[in-house]
């Protein structure tokens, strides 16, 4: 009986959180699969240690810890796997049909950012974490959080003056 | 909702990842919960192996050849072939570097330099200072006798000075994670923060750098004691004769040579380019990255081998880990020889000793770390230096050259 109330609860916030979850995690990792994969991981580790951290504060903060860590231990990987990076950006799936031209220019720009600086920039303005937040998220210092944003900052200005415009350092 | 924030929610919609069930979502975790109890049947064995003095040692079962070579293995010194196909430039000797010490070796590997690693910071004379916070990095101020160490929390990084008796000297100053270098006379040079005013200290020199500044780090000095230090806008260097600020347009990382003044620009989309002091150019590399050169200024670091590269930038996908070195002459980028860690582990730290690099270098399998000293000869792993540690964070670290 407690188990299927626990199952309940834990449905009932996979239902409401999972698309939002879903969509982070494709921004930090760029992949729709990897995106589905990494979700699976997190949302199993929150079912596993659900009864301690439904009574926390933040559910929400306890996943994306878990997907920022899944989404840096990708890119940990290729150090087994010996992936080799590629030159050219794979054919665009067939889900890609936002493009109106400013939202591929702004994907583009951030798939191009080193992982990390685009963990903050995705954390920042998309999911509009503060940098405090951000940091627990990301387990860095805000120091770091500063540093990451202020070269994806100036990178972005750099490379798509219009995109960074209306980004402001905080 | 900004048009950044607009752009991204319309590209997250469109991809649409499929949501998954609470069945599928169980099953995960099964199989994670399967992982971790293998997992720690494992480490219990270890343990038992390990206070039975047994030297057994033992992975995972799905990490393959993670297991740690008994000491008495004889160490591979043999070159084998170039690390990457894209290192058109590659000849000379590269080294498979095994974590095997031989029996009879008695030293090889231990620092020359100072470093902190377990709670205490050693000098190059053996001297010890306690200092239980791991340092971010360090230096001797010869002025003073002091350690000026930048110590990092969760929001900022401060500037302390301890004596050699591990007392703190006054208060800390707020710095930046890399605000602290040496100049060209053995000066302390170090970035500050009060009231978010940056001040650049070389010496008796204090140099204003303005407020706002977010985030800054020093690059490097100049042979004159010029200063290259990020800005607000990128890459600028501090001349102290005429207290002007010069920005460099383009670069977005650099890294100085003290005694040649050569200097490497890294450019945000991963090639580089080394300048002489007269601004030629001097030679460019886009195979891998530039980390440091000598302090004699004979010698370069590169790091960061293609394969794990971030596509058009100068970072690769670790900012604290690579799995090959390179050492080339800093003139004209002749190799020297190059070091390719084992399959299963990493390069996490590193520094000059002289014309090697002292590094350190992570075991997946046995979760430990161990200094391996690399030079044109080959390498050397250090007796009795593998010491336990996450795979995150290099047990050992090294002062500021």
């Amino acid at each position: 009986m407690a188990d299927r109330t626990r199952d309940a609860d834990f449905a009932a916030y996979m239902q409401a959180r999972q698309p939002a979850l879903l969509r982070t995690a494709f921004l930090l990792t760029g992949d729709r699969h990897i995106a589905e994969d990494v979700v699976a991981t997190a949302l199993a580790k929150l079912y596993l240690s659900w009864d301690k951290v439904r009574e926390r504060d933040s559910v929400d903060g306890y996943v994306r810890r878990i997907i920022a860590n899944e989404t840096t231990s990708l890119w940990r990987r290729p150090w087994r796997r010996r992936e080799v990076v590629a030159d050219v950006l794979p054919e665009r799936s067939r889900e890609e049909t936002y493009d109106d031209g400013r939202a591929d220019a702004v994907w583009r720009a951030v798939t191009s950012l080193p992982t990390r600086q685009r963990a903050v920039v995705v954390l920042r303005y998309y999911e509009e974490l503060s940098e405090a937040e951000i940091a627990d998220v990301l387990g860095i210092s805000t120091g770091t959080v500063k540093s990451q944003a202020s070269r994806a900052l100036a990178t972005l200005r750099a490379t798509h003056p219009d995109l960074a415009s209306g980004l402001e350092e905080r | 909702m900004n048009d950044f924030k607009d752009a991204l929610t319309r590209v997250a919609d469109a991809s649409a990842p499929t949501p998954l069930s609470l069945e599928q979502v169980r099953g995960r975790a099964k199989q994670i919960r399967r992982r971790r109890t293998t997992t720690a049947v494992l480490g219990t064995a270890a343990a038992v192996a390990a206070i039975a003095g047994l030297g057994v040692a033992i992975a995972p079962s799905d990490s393959g050849n993670d297991s740690v070579p008994p000491a008495s293995q004889t160490a591979d010194a043999t070159p084998s072939a170039t690390p990457t196909a894209q290192d058109a430039n590659a000849v000379g000797p590269v080294f498979a570097v095994k974590l095997a010490v031989p029996a009879d070796q008695t030293s090889g590997a231990e620092p020359r330099v100072p470093y902190w690693s377990d709670g205490q910071i050693i000098d190059s004379d053996g001297s010890v200072t306690p200092f239980p916070d791991r340092p971010a990095t360090f230096v001797r101020d010869e002025a003073s006798g002091d350690w000026v160490v930048v110590v990092l929390d969760e929001a900022h990084a401060d500037l302390v000075r301890v004596t050699d008796a591990g007392q703190r000297v006054g208060q800390p100053v707020p710095t930046f994670e890399r605000g602290l270098a040496v100049g060209p006379r053995g000066e302390i040079v170090t970035l500050t923060q009060h009231n978010t005013r940056t001040t650049l200290t070389a010496g008796d020199h204090v140099v204003d750098l303005g407020t706002g500044l977010e985030w800054s780090q020093i690059y490097g000095v100049m042979p004159n004691g010029d200063v290259v230090v990020q800005g607000a806008d990128g890459v600028e260097v501090v001349h102290l004769a005429t207290d002007t600020i010069e920005s460099v347009p383009s670069p977005a990382t650099a890294v100085t040579s003290v005694p040649t003044g050569l200097v490497a620009y890294g450019r945000s989309d991963g090639t580089w380019e080394a300048r002489d002091p007269d601004g030629a150019t001097r030679w460019t590399v886009d195979w891998a990255g530039v980390n440091s050169f000598s302090p004699n200024g004979r010698y370069v670091a590169l790091v960061g081998d293609r394969e794990h590269r971030i596509p058009g930038s100068t970072d690769w996908d670790s900012a604290t880990a690579t799995s090959t070195i390179w050492i080339r002459t800093a003139a004209d980028l002749l190799p020297v020889a190059a070091f390719v860690a084992p399959e299963n582990g990493y390069f996490g730290s590193w520094t000059w000793d002289g014309d090697e690099l002292l590094a350190d270098l992570y075991d997946r399998g046995s979760g430990e770390w161990s200094l391996v000293r690399l030079s044109g000869d080959g390498f050397t792993v250090g007796r009795g230096t593998a010491q336990k540690g996450g795979g995150e964070q290099p047990a050992y670290v090294f002062g500021t050259q």
